[in-house]
């Protein structure tokens, strides 16, 4: 008689075993809980441009910033070009001679797509019963200010000055090849 | 007893092998950056760009909408907390299209004095990501009763996700690529015809 239990008591815990491993393996194959909801990618706009780029340009920046006693401490990828609009290039012939004017550079930065792009580390309080959050527009106007910074230091390290150098080689040999001319470019 | 035992073994292997969760295959690792800062000469043309633009909105999982065990469960925690938490966010990235200026040679480039003819073979147009919109737009936030804030760092992951969704969609669609492409290929066509004709010549575009 005592085995007999013993044997029920076995094949119950064997059902509830088996039972319990599928209500489990349902709970995992059921959708996860998502309270975000991506609505599929738009087109907002498509422009047309003839931009010859000549650098490209690649930076990861750490920040900090604060605003009061609140303090945000991150990184951000930026990238982006050096370009000249050949739009608006002005062409003028002197005798055989073809003489090309670029307009300023234009230095387009952007926050790259790569992966972690923009990362925070920490954002904190020095007040021990403060609000440590910064607000969606206080976080766009610190990024705002790093690419600043950033444009800033390019400007300051030449590189317009280079990227220019490069378009007139570029311009100059593309004209001289088509119209056979000596070109002069600046 | 020799059965019991060996039930009861039976029991802890079957319990044991659920939780054993198979270990998932290594992602191909992408080249690494190992540089913090880089400038690299380039001689590319940009003849279009697209702004395409990416919402996620933040919301409780309501019952209605809940399917499976997990979001049922999910969604009556979410009934219980005391207050709403919503909120919608975009941004957009910008799709270029281009041509490789240095795959432009010579040769491409031909001029026939006779028939007063200048033909010139362009490189294919290719398209390339060109960064995204660093502001992050807050369309809409309501956050209330003891509900926890979006924060930075969610709003980061957000934009992290968004850019993989982003990123996927546009690959596996290529009208996204066809778009900007086909108006990049008119403005370059133009382009060119209008820079390089001069004392008479016709200008034929073409390309590779």
């Amino acid at each position: 008689m005592r085995k007999l239990y013993v044997v029920f008591a076995g094949i119950v815990i064997l059902i509830i075993g088996i039972a319990g491993y599928m209500m489990w393996q349902r709970w995992q194959a059921s959708p996860a809980p998502e309270r975000v909801r991506y609505a599929p990618a738009k087109i907002s706009d498509i422009r047309s441009m003839v931009e010859l780029q000549t650098v490209s340009v690649w930076q990861e920046i750490p920040f900090k910033a604060t605003i009061g006693s609140r303090h945000l401490v991150g990184r951000v990828s930026v990238e982006g070009t050096i370009g000249f609009d050949l739009e608006k290039i002005t062409l003028e012939e002197q005798g055989d001679t073809l003489h090309v004017t670029l307009p300023p550079a234009t230095l387009t930065l952007r926050e790259s797509t790569r992966p972690d792009a923009y990362v925070i580390y920490d954002s904190w309080n020095d007040k021990l019963l403060g609000p440590a959050v910064f607000s969606a527009a206080e976080e766009n106007l610190a990024k705002a200010h790093v690419l600043e910074s950033v444009r800033r230091n390019i400007e300051k390290r030449g590189e317009p000055a280079k990227a220019r150098k490069s378009a007139l080689e570029s311009v100059a040999r593309l004209l001289s090849n088509a119209t056979g001319r000596p070109v002069m470019c600046k | 007893m020799r059965l019991l035992s060996t039930t009861f073994i039976l029991i802890i292997f079957t319990v044991l092998a659920s939780c054993v969760t198979p270990t998932p295959e290594t992602p191909s690792e992408p080249n690494s950056e190992l540089l913090l800062s880089r400038f690299e000469g380039i001689e590319k043309l940009a003849v279009a760009g697209m702004s395409i633009k990416k919402t996620a909105s933040i919301n409780d999982i309501s019952m209605s909408e809940a399917e499976g065990s997990r979001q049922i469960i999910a969604a009556v925690v979410d009934a219980l907390k005391i207050g709403d938490r919503k909120a919608v966010y975009s941004y957009d990235t910008y799709l270029n299209a281009y041509i490789d200026m240095s795959e432009l040679t010579a040769e491409d480039i031909t001029v026939d004095k006779e028939a007063r003819r200048i033909s010139v073979r362009l490189p294919a147009i290719k398209t390339e990501f060109s960064g995204r919109e660093a502001e992050f737009h807050e369309e809409h936030y309501r956050v209330t009763g003891l509900r926890s804030v979006i924060g930075p760092e969610e709003r980061a992951r957000l934009k992290e996700q968004m850019n993989t969704l982003l990123k996927q969609e546009v690959k596996s669609n290529p009208e996204f690529a066809a778009l900007v492409t086909e108006a990049g290929r008119r403005r370059a066509e133009s382009f060119f015809r209008q820079l390089l004709a001069s004392d008479g010549y016709e200008v034929e575009v073409s390309w590779k």
